[in-house]
């Protein structure tokens, strides 16, 4: 489509789709900024470049439509491209490396069925947090998008850029690890 | 004694059979996909027919419900920054100014 086709918005639409469709999901995607960055100031920079570049790029939203998709996924490429050097992690990851283990049909990594009902309904939401905060963020963030933020595969697809299978596989191992997580950290603090 | 001795031990062999299941990585992603709403007719009808005849799985799917509602309920939301919609409004009127 060339720019002279392509739909552009007058400045009073601009500024109803900015307040009635992006604005509103400003509380979700300054949680999922913290969860990814560890850090207020950080989450609160990251929150605001994605703001700056939704407007900016806002001829390219078609109105109506998922905006909360679009938004993540500019949050979560935003992320990946001016914080995660400079992110919070717990220790140095080569995530391909861990992506394309996981993956791979020859792991057989132990499932995590000790762990009790009771416990996990006995733990505070700091224990959860721990657990949660304490895996590698390719593996927090499809919890958090699908658990938290409610989105389905195929949007969760959308905003990562990988296919539905990918998603459905690494959520899979995602929670395999939480579990194990939270079966250590019970295990720990003297949980039955 | 030795006849009743044999028959507890067929009773706690049949328990274990029972509760244990070597079919859980077939069909804990399917509880996983039934937990997020992301399951088909088939694998639904597959994963329920499992689940009427082991208690493994049925206890699996327990425990993945309950650590979804953990992390819905429990986990603490972080307010918003004061002034964080007034600053990036503030930017975007000086950009396009």
């Amino acid at each position: 489509m060339s720019d002279t086709e392509r739909k552009r918005y007058s400045e009073k639409q601009k500024v109803k789709i900015f307040d009635e469709e992006f604005l509103p999901h400003i509380d979700s995607m300054y949680n999922f900024a913290y969860r990814l960055t560890f850090d207020e100031d950080d989450a609160k920079d990251l929150v605001q470049e994605t703001y700056l570049k939704a407007f900016r790029f806002i001829d390219s939203f078609q109105e109506g439509t998922n905006a909360k998709a679009w938004l993540f996924r500019i949050l979560k490429n935003s992320f990946i491209n001016d914080f995660r050097k400079k992110s919070k992690e717990p220790s140095k990851v080569d995530y391909q490396e861990v992506e394309t283990f996981y993956n791979s049909d020859e792991v057989d990594e132990p499932i995590t069925t000790d762990l009790r009902v009771e416990t996990v309904q006995d733990m505070i939401g700091d224990e959860v947090s721990i657990a949660l905060n304490s895996l590698a963020v390719d593996f927090r963030t499809v919890i958090i998008l699908c658990d938290l933020e409610g989105f389905t595969y195929e949007e969760m697809a959308k905003i990562l850029d990988i296919p539905i299978g990918t998603v459905r596989s690494r959520l899979h191992r995602a929670r395999n690890l939480l579990k194990e997580k939270l079966w250590n950290y019970a295990q720990s603090m003297g949980y039955k | 004694m030795a006849v009743i001795g044999q028959t507890r031990k067929e009773e706690l062999s049949n328990e274990i059979s029972q509760v244990s299941c070597g079919e859980v990585r077939t069909f804990l992603p399917l509880i996983h996909q039934q937990l997020d709403g992301e399951i088909s007719p088939e694998e639904e009808s597959q994963l329920n027919h499992h689940l009427e005849k082991c208690a493994k799985c049925r206890q699996m799917l327990r425990l993945e419900q309950a650590i979804k509602d953990a992390l819905q309920v429990k986990l603490e939301k972080k307010p918003l920054p004061k002034g964080l919609v007034n600053s990036i409004k503030l930017q975007i009127k000086h950009t396009t100014a």
